[in-house]
C-alpha cells in the first residue's frame, strides 16, 4: 500500500474536527436541570438507546469522510501479488524490444511494467538492464554490468523498439553471472513469442530463477513472402507476383492490401481465417521490379509493409550436349511461341563456349573427356550455373566424378515390365506444379540407373529408387527420355518438368531482399533509406529500400516474429519459468475513486441517518 | 380578589419570606371564602340543629331534642376528632425543578398551610420529609408548638437525592401503628407500579391516603424549544436532546402516567389529586376538607 501524494495524509489529523465540534457544541448547549430523565430513559429507552447510536455512528461517519477524502487525495495505492515491496536481490532484466513488441501499447506497457517492477525492489539492489534485440553498440561489451535503480531505471526508458526478432539465448553471454552482491533473479519482460525462449540456457530454468513478465499479445497479420509467381512463364510486358499474407492470430482477418511500385497501385479486399496463410496476386508491368506492399487494418505494423525487389527471369541459354530428340521439342516446343530458353546442341563439351550458356544438359552422355571435366567443374562453379544430367546406359569415370558431387552411381536396371513413380516431393519447386495433378502418376519407365543419393532426392521409382536428385546445381536424372526408357515424352507432364527442372538447377535467384539483422557482407556501398552509408559487416537495422549503384535492395523484418506461439503456463511450468501476469500479480490500483465513493456513501448513510427520527 | 384570597395565588405567596406567615394567610384566605361552601366550621362547639332527613345517620339524632318535641333533630356541630396525620413532603431532587417556583417550594407552603389547618382545627399533624429514605421526621400532635418545629423541618427541606417513594412508604409503615391520615406530597418519579403497591400497603393498614401529585406545566407539556443538554436533578445524569422529536411521544407516556396512577389510586381508594405549581393552594386545600369530611 503506496501513496502517491503523501502530503494529504495530513488530512488525517482533520478526523478529530468532528469529535471536537461534536464536544464543543455539546459544551456550548444550554443546561436544563429537568427534574428526572430516568422515566424519560424509561419510557423512551429504545429512542434513546437509537438516538445515542445514532450520534456515535454520525460521529464515526464525519470522522470516516474526512479519512476516506485524505486518503483519495493521497492517492491509495493498493498493490497486490509478486514481489514485495522493498526486495533485495541482483536483477538482470532481459526487456523484449523485437519488434513484435510494437504490437498496440504493448511496447509502453512492458516500460511500464519493467518501472514497476524496479519500484518493488530495494534502492540497495543491483540491475542490469539487456536489450532482448541488441543494437551494434551494445552488442560490444561483453560483460554484464551492474547499476543502481535509478541508473536502471534511465536505461529502460531509453530503450527502443527494434526491427528485429532476439533469443534469450542469443544473450547467454551476459546471463551467466559470476559475481553479484545478492541472488541473481532473472526478468524477462515481453510477449514471450516462442522464439524467445528457443534453447534456453539451462543455469536459467534448472535454477528457477527466471520470470516472464507476461505482456498479452493480440491478434496479428504479416506479409511473409513477396515472390515471382511461376518465373519461368513471364510474358513480355507483364508478370505476376505473389503476397503471400499469414494471420498468426486466432480471430478471422479482414482488410485492404495494396501494391505500390512508382506510379503504380493496386489494392484488394482480403479475408483470412485464423491461423492461415492466403497468397494474392498483382499483376505488374515488367518495367516495375521494386515497390511495396501494404497490410491496413492490422495493429503489429512492421510486418504489414513489404519492399520487394525483384529481378526478372531473362531467357536461360542452354547447351543440350548429346541427343536432342524430345529434349529440343520441349525447350522450344513451336516457332510461334516465344519460350523462356535459347538452346544450342552439340555433340560434345569440347567444342563449346560454356560461359555463353546458363545450363548444361548432357542427356544421354556416356562419358566425357578429362578436358571436358575441368570445364564443366569450372562450369559449375559459377554463379547460377547448372548441369542437368539424363543418364545413359553406362557412365563413365569422368562423368561419374561430375555426378559424385550428389549422388553414386551403381547398375543398369532393365526392368520386366515397368515401374513408376512412388514418392515425389511436391514441396520442390520443380515438383510443386504437379502437387494437384495426377500428370506424373501413371509414367512408366522401363530402363533406369540404380543411384545411391543419401539426400537431396526429390522424386522416387518404385523400389525406392532415386529418380531425380539435385544438389548444388547439379540434377541428375535416372534415365534419358527416350521412349525405350520411359513414356513421359508422350505425356502433359513432360515439357513443365524439363522447364523446372532447367530453371531450378541454376539456382537463379529473382530476388534481391534482405532482412533486419542480417549483415551487408557483399556490398561495399550501401545507401539506407535513411541516407547513411552502411559499411560491410554490419548490421541492416531498419527496414526499408537500401541502394547501391547497381541495384536495389528490399529490406524486410521477418514475419515469423508475428507468430503468436506465446509460451504456454504448462510449457513455462516444465522449463521453470514463472510467470508473472502484469494486470493479476502486478496489480497496482488506485483507490483514489473507490474511497471518493466510499466517502460519497458515508454522506448518504449520513444524511439518511439524520432523516431518521 | 381580596387581600387574604390573593395568597392562595403561589406566585404570590413565593415572594413572602416567612412560611409561617406564609401558611396563615393560605388558610385564612382559604377560609373566608368558605361562607357558601357546605362546610360549617372546625370548631367543636355547637353549630345548629336541622331536621333529620332520610340518608342521615341514625347515631347523629339528638336524643334529648325528640323527647322533649317528640321530632328527630340533628344538631351539627363539629365534635374533637383524634385524627393523627403524617404530611410526607418529597425533597427529592425532582423537586428541585419548576419554572417560576420550584416544586418542592410549592409542596412547603402546601405543607404548612395543612399543617396550619390542621392545628388549628384540633388535629394533630406530624411531618416527615424524605426522598430515598425519611429525613427528618417529627410524629403528629396536636401542640402549637409542634407547628413551630414542623415549619423548621419544611423550612430545612432542599432539593436533593434521588426519589425512592417504596423505601420511605415502607420505613414509615413501622412507625405509624395508629391509623390515621397520609398525606402524600410528591411528583412521584418513581417506578409507578411500585409506588402504589406500598401505598396500598398503607390502605391495608387502615391508613386513609391523600396523594398530591406535584407537577410543573413544563414538565407535563415538555414545552421546551430547542435542543439542550438536559441535566437530571436527581442521578445528575446529562443528555442532549431535541425537545420537538420527543415532545409528543412525551407527552402521551405523560399522561399515560397519570392516568396510571389516577386509576390504579382509584382502585385502591386513594385519594389522588394531580397540582401544578400553578394551581391555588385552596383546591388542595378543597381535596384535604373533602377527605376529612369522609373520614369524619
Amino acid at each position: 500500500m503506496i501513496f502517491l501524494q503523501p502530503i494529504y495524509l495530513i488530512g488525517l489529523a482533520l478526523t478529530a474536527v468532528p469529535i471536537i465540534i461534536h464536544l464543543w457544541f455539546r459544551k456550548k448547549l444550554d443546561k436544563i436541570p429537568f427534574s428526572t430523565l430516568k422515566f424519560l430513559k424509561k419510557s423512551e429507552a429504545r429512542r434513546f438507546g437509537w438516538l445515542r447510536i445514532r450520534e456515535i455512528i454520525v460521529l464515526v461517519l464525519r470522522s470516516l469522510l474526512i479519512a476516506l477524502i485524505s486518503l483519495s487525495l493521497a492517492k491509495l495505492q493498493c498493490r497486490s501479488g509478486f514481489l514485495r515491496s522493498g526486495h533485495l536481490a541482483s536483477v538482470v532484466v532481459i526487456f523484449d524490444n523485437s519488434f513484435s513488441m510494437a504490437y498496440g501499447d504493448n511496447f509502453e506497457i512492458a516500460k511500464t511494467g519493467a518501472l514497476k517492477l524496479l519500484s518493488r525492489y530495494s534502492a540497495k539492489s543491483e540491475f542490469s538492464i539487456l536489450a532482448l534485440c541488441r543494437t551494434e553498440d551494445t552488442s560490444s561489451s561483453d560483460q554484464i554490468s551492474w547499476v543502481n535503480k535509478k541508473s536502471a531505471i534511465e536505461q529502460i526508458q531509453q530503450i527502443d523498439i527494434s526491427n528485429k526478432t532476439g533469443t534469450i539465448r542469443a544473450l547467454s553471454p551476459y546471463l551467466l553471472i559470476e559475481k553479484s552482491r545478492y541472488p541473481v533473479e532473472y526478468i524477462y519482460i515481453g510477449d514471450g513469442q516462442e522464439t524467445v525462449f528457443a534453447d534456453l540456457p539451462g543455469e536459467l530454468t534448472i535454477e528457477k530463477n527466471l520470470y516472464w513478465v507476461k505482456i498479452p499479445v493480440g491478434n496479428n497479420v504479416g506479409i511473409t513472402d513477396v515472390s515471382l509467381k511461376d518465373p519461368i512463364a513471364i510474358s513480355l510486358d507483364k508478370y505476376v507476383l505473389s503476397i503471400t499474407i499469414q494471420n498468426y492470430g486466432s480471430d478471422f482477418w479482414q482488410g485492404k492490401v495494396s501494391l505500390q511500385a512508382e506510379d503504380f497501385v493496386r489494392e484488394r479486399e482480403c479475408e483470412i481465417r485464423p491461423a492461415s496463410e492466403k497468397i494474392l496476386d498483382f499483376i505488374l508491368p515488367v518495367a516495375l521490379n521494386h515497390g511495396t506492399v501494404h497490410l491496413y487494418d492490422d495493429s503489429l505494423l512492421p510486418d504489414n509493409t513489404y519492399y520487394f525487389s525483384k529481378s526478372l527471369p531473362e531467357k536461360i541459354k542452354v547447351l543440350i550436349i548429346g541427343t536432342t530428340r524430345f529434349l529440343g521439342s520441349a525447350l522450344n516446343p513451336t516457332d510461334d511461341v516465344d519460350g523462356p530458353f535459347l538452346f544450342d546442341a552439340l555433340e560434345s563439351i569440347s567444342s563449346a563456349n560454356l560461359q555463353h550458356y546458363g545450363i548444361v544438359i548432357l542427356n544421354g552422355i556416356n562419358e566425357i573427356s578429362k578436358h571436358d571435366k575441368i570445364k564443366l567443374e569450372t562450369f559449375l562453379m559459377e554463379d547460377n550455373k547448372g548441369v542437368v544430367c539424363f543418364l545413359g546406359q553406362t557412365v563413365g569415370d569422368n562423368l561419374n566424378s561430375i555426378i559424385s558431387r550428389c549422388c553414386r552411381v551403381e547398375e543398369y536396371i532393365s526392368v520386366k515390365g515397368y515401374v513408376t513413380l512412388d514418392w515425389i516431393d511436391y514441396g520442390h519447386p520443380i515438383l510443386q506444379v504437379f502437387e494437384h495433378t495426377a500428370a506424373l502418376k501413371n509414367i512408366k519407365f522401363h530402363n533406369f540407373h540404380k543411384l545411391d543419393a543419401p539426400k537431396n532426392v526429390i522424386a522416387k521409382l518404385t523400389g525406392n529408387n532415386p529418380f531425380i536428385v539435385i544438389d548444388n546445381g547439379l540434377s541428375v536424372v535416372a534415365t534419358q527420355f527416350l521412349p525405350q526408357n520411359t513414356d513421359i515424352v508422350y505425356k502433359t507432364a513432360f515439357v513443365p518438368l524439363i522447364h523446372r527442372l532447367i530453371v531450378n538447377t541454376t539456382y537463379p535467384s529473382h530476388d534481391h531482399e534482405l532482412y533486419v539483422g542480417d549483415q551487408t557482407l557483399q556490398f561495399n556501398k550501401l545507401k539506407a533509406p535513411t541516407g547513411e552509408y552502411i559499411l560491410p559487416g554490419q548490421v541492416l537495422l531498419k527496414p526499408g529500400f537500401y541502394t547501391t549503384a547497381q541495384e536495389t535492395l528490399g529490406v524486410n523484418v521477418i514475419a515469423a516474429e508475428g507468430i503468436l506461439k506465446t509460451l504456454g503456463s504448462k510449457a513455462a511450468e516444465i522449463m521453470h519459468i514463472e510467470i508473472i501476469d502484469l494486470e493479476k500479480d502486478f496489480r497496482q490500483d488506485d483507490m483514489s475513486t473507490t474511497l471518493l465513493l466510499l466517502a460519497l456513501f458515508a454522506l448518504l448513510l449520513e444524511s439518511l441517518l439524520l432523516l431518521i427520527r | 380578589m381580596s387581600i387574604s384570597k390573593k395568597y392562595l395565588d403561589p406566585e404570590v405567596l413565593a415572594r413572602l419570606s416567612r412560611l409561617d406567615i406564609k401558611a396563615r394567610l393560605v388558610v385564612e384566605g382559604f377560609m373566608s371564602g368558605l361562607h357558601s361552601s357546605p362546610y360549617k366550621g372546625f370548631s367543636q362547639e355547637f353549630a345548629d340543629y336541622r331536621q333529620y332527613i332520610p340518608g342521615d345517620e341514625p347515631k347523629r339524632i339528638d336524643w334529648k331534642v325528640y323527647g322533649r318535641n317528640d321530632r328527630f333533630y340533628i344538631k351539627e356541630y363539629q365534635e374533637e376528632t383524634n385524627l393523627r396525620c403524617y404530611i410526607l413532603l418529597d425533597k427529592s431532587g425532582s423537586m428541585g425543578f419548576g419554572e417560576k417556583i420550584s416544586k418542592l417550594e410549592y409542596a412547603k407552603y402546601l405543607s404548612a398551610s395543612l399543617a396550619y389547618m390542621l392545628l388549628k382545627q384540633k388535629d394533630s399533624v406530624g411531618i416527615a420529609t424524605f426522598d430515598k429514605r425519611i429525613e427528618e421526621i417529627i410524629p403528629p400532635s396536636v401542640k402549637k408548638s409542634n407547628f413551630i418545629e414542623i415549619l423548621k423541618i419544611i423550612d430545612k427541606a432542599h432539593p436533593s437525592g434521588e426519589t425512592s417513594l417504596s423505601n420511605m412508604l415502607y420505613q414509615l409503615a413501622q412507625k405509624t401503628r395508629k391509623r390515621g391520615l397520609i398525606i402524600l406530597i410528591s411528583d412521584l418519579l418513581d417506578d409507578p407500579s411500585v409506588v402504589i403497591k406500598a401505598l396500598r400497603s398503607f390502605r391495608y393498614r387502615k391508613h386513609e391516603i391523600l396523594v398530591f401529585h406535584i407537577i410543573d406545566t413544563k414538565e407535563y407539556e415538555f414545552s421546551f424549544d430547542k435542543a439542550a443538554l438536559f441535566h437530571d436533578l436527581e442521578d445528575g445524569s446529562e443528555m442532549v436532546i431535541e425537545p420537538s422529536m420527543i415532545r409528543a411521544s412525551y407527552q402521551k407516556k405523560f399522561k399515560d402516567l397519570l392516568q396510571f396512577y389516577r386509576q390504579q389510586l382509584l382502585e385502591s381508594h386513594i385519594d389522588y389529586e394531580t397540582i401544578f405549581t400553578t394551581t391555588p393552594y385552596d383546591r388542595a386545600l378543597f381535596s384535604y376538607l373533602q377527605k376529612r369530611g369522609n373520614l369524619l
